[in-house]
């Protein structure tokens, strides 16, 4: 049974000069969830170009769905995905049900998909209306149920939430979260904002100027966060002293001291040193790193741009 | 077929068939106000004063409907950004296929169009000239290879530019280029596309200022510069092709 829905080795595209894509290699497990974060800039869209073949690779290969993509079989293994790149495709003079009546035609899928996927999308009420009169919201929906016509195993999304108002970035959330319980795809969503892979993503591949710096599960790029110990005291003066004197390396942030993660019995020898000194300790917390500061410490850039 | 089908459903309310229509209902209506007024001798060489007739309104007309077909079927993918999508389900080769082919039935019904209606303005205004079947073969096969070299050159132009000012002007001047090639010397004439319908004409007049008298007569079937037609037709299609498949879905 194949592992990997997606396997990059080495791919690279390089514009002039510029290396826009810097020897990824990216693995997306089957059935999951996988968030492909970074700034603007970084070059995600452009891997999720190179791995549709919308954009030829300088160097590295690419597989999807365990075969090795090429231009011969390019459209038969792309039958079993969809993808959502930039900005929505649409035809603004067509309604929205019209739009789906090409894209089955293309796909070869029978029409009655189309009433499936409005509903998954919620777009039912707006299929008789021409596109051009259609949101941006509703544009992405309607991208989004094109990309799901035909059942695939696979779905690319690049950036969904572009645009939307909050309660839209909720649905499409939600619905991307979805899928691969409901329908049994694996889901490759790109975005610029950490808090929206931090909500939808089981996978995490972070790319900043061309190059992946980090692939794993949310769970260990949450475990990387280093533990912190926060202590608030009535006399921050006097604690300064006596942790220095203790030899104890700390930082003042907060309107405390932040101390490195230690062991149990050496905190509670910190806060004896300091009651002993007539220091009162008023709080003593343990803080992780959130994802934002660990973002901020791979890609040296702030959660979003 | 399910490409080509898919471009026959993205044409819908963008009126290309109404405007083919339109322009043949202004050929047509330009003919019976010409053949009401005829005289016994232009009748007697009714297929061929038509002839010439429709070679003119061509000239006018066709490089403008023609650049506004092929600005309507690919103009849609520009607007609607949808490359990247249909990257995705197609083939280049085949996205420029169908289109092609689309434009191409386009020019057949014209083309087919013109031919009836000759044929209708022989019966309606009575002509008592015996159709001459060589003539309106020619006609046919002439004026169906112009339209597809013609709709080529603005399909290329409509695929290159997404402004479709720029494919809709050169349409526009190319029609106007077309009329005033007829007065260039021959050798001259074929350096202007846009008057190709012209030069492969079959026939002729001759107007006898003295007389005020118009005679029709036959030129020779030029083969020669069909066949040069019909390359250019078959390159131009391969250098649109190739200009396509070779730009990326980057943006």
């Amino acid at each position: 049974m194949m592992d990997m829905m997606i396997e990059t080795r080495g791919l690279t595209k390089r514009y002039g000069q510029k290396l826009s894509v810097d020897h990824v290699n990216l693995s997306v497990p089957a059935g999951c969830v996988y968030g492909f974060l970074g700034p603007n800039g970084a070059g995600k869209s452009t891997t999720m170009k190179m791995i549709l073949g919308l954009v030829k690779a300088t160097e590295g290969e690419v597989r999807v769905m365990g075969s090795r993509m090429n231009n011969r079989n390019r459209l038969t293994v792309l039958r079993a995905t969809g993808s959502l790149i930039e900005s929505p495709a649409y035809y603004g003079h067509l309604s929205g049900k019209e739009n789906l009546q090409i894209v089955c035609t293309l796909k070869n899928v029978p029409e009655s998909e189309i009433s499936r996927v409005l509903s998954i999308v919620r777009l039912e009420g707006q299929q008789d209306k021409k596109v051009s009169h259609y949101s941006l919201g509703m544009k992405q929906r309607l991208g989004l149920a094109c990309a799901l016509l035909g059942r695939p195993r696979l779905l690319l999304l690049d950036e969904p939430t572009n645009g939307l108002d909050p309660a839209g970035i909720q649905e499409i959330r939600e619905l991307i979260i979805s899928l691969p319980e409901k329908f049994g795809m694996t889901v490759l969503v790109s975005s610029h904002l950490l808090s929206e892979i931090d909500q939808m993503a089981d996978q995490v591949g972070i790319i900043d100027q061309g190059k992946l710096i980090f692939q794993d599960s949310l769970e260990v790029l949450h475990e990387h966060s280093r533990k912190k110990i926060y202590l608030r005291t009535l006399n921050q003066g006097l604690a300064v002293r006596v942790l220095n004197e203790k030899g104890i390396v700390f930082e003042q942030e907060d309107g405390g001291l932040i101390l490195p993660h230690m062991p149990d019995s050496r905190i509670a020898g910190c806060v004896a040193a300091l009651t002993a000194a007539g220091v009162g300790v008023t709080r003593i917390e343990e803080r992780q790193k959130t994802l934002e500061e660990i973002f901020l410490g791979l890609t040296g850039k702030g959660a979003s741009l | 077929m399910r490409q080509f089908m898919a471009e026959v459903k993205k044409t819908r309310y963008r009126k290309i068939w109404q405007g083919m229509l339109a322009i043949m209902a202004v050929q047509f209506v330009w003919c019976a106000w010409i053949f009401s007024r005829a005289d016994a001798g232009e009748l007697a060489s009714g297929y061929y004063y038509a002839f010439l007739q429709i070679v003119i309104m061509n000239s006018i007309f066709l490089p403008v409907i023609l650049a506004v077909a092929a600005s309507r079927i690919w103009d849609a993918e520009h607007k609607g950004n949808t490359w990247k999508l249909l990257g995705t389900l197609e083939t280049k080769a085949a996205i420029y296929r169908s289109k092609f082919l689309l434009g191409a039935l386009y020019c057949l019904m014209m083309t087919s169009m013109q031919t009836v209606m000759l044929v209708l303005c022989a019966n309606i205004f009575q002509f008592t000239q015996e159709m001459p079947v060589r003539h309106m073969v020619w006609f046919f096969v002439t004026v169906m290879a112009v339209d597809l070299m013609l709709y080529l050159v603005q399909q290329i132009l409509s695929m290159k530019y997404p402004n479709q000012l720029v494919a809709l002007s050169v349409g526009l001047l190319g029609a106007f280029g077309g009329l005033f090639s007829y007065f260039f010397p021959a050798g001259l004439q074929k350096l202007v596309i846009w008057g190709y319908y012209g030069v492969l004409r079959s026939v002729d007049m001759y107007w006898d200022e003295a007389t005020r008298i118009s005679t029709y007569f036959e030129r020779p079937m030029d083969y020669g510069f069909l066949g040069f037609v019909i390359l250019l037709t078959a390159a131009l299609y391969w250098v649109g092709r190739q200009l396509f498949i070779r730009e990326e879905y980057a943006s």
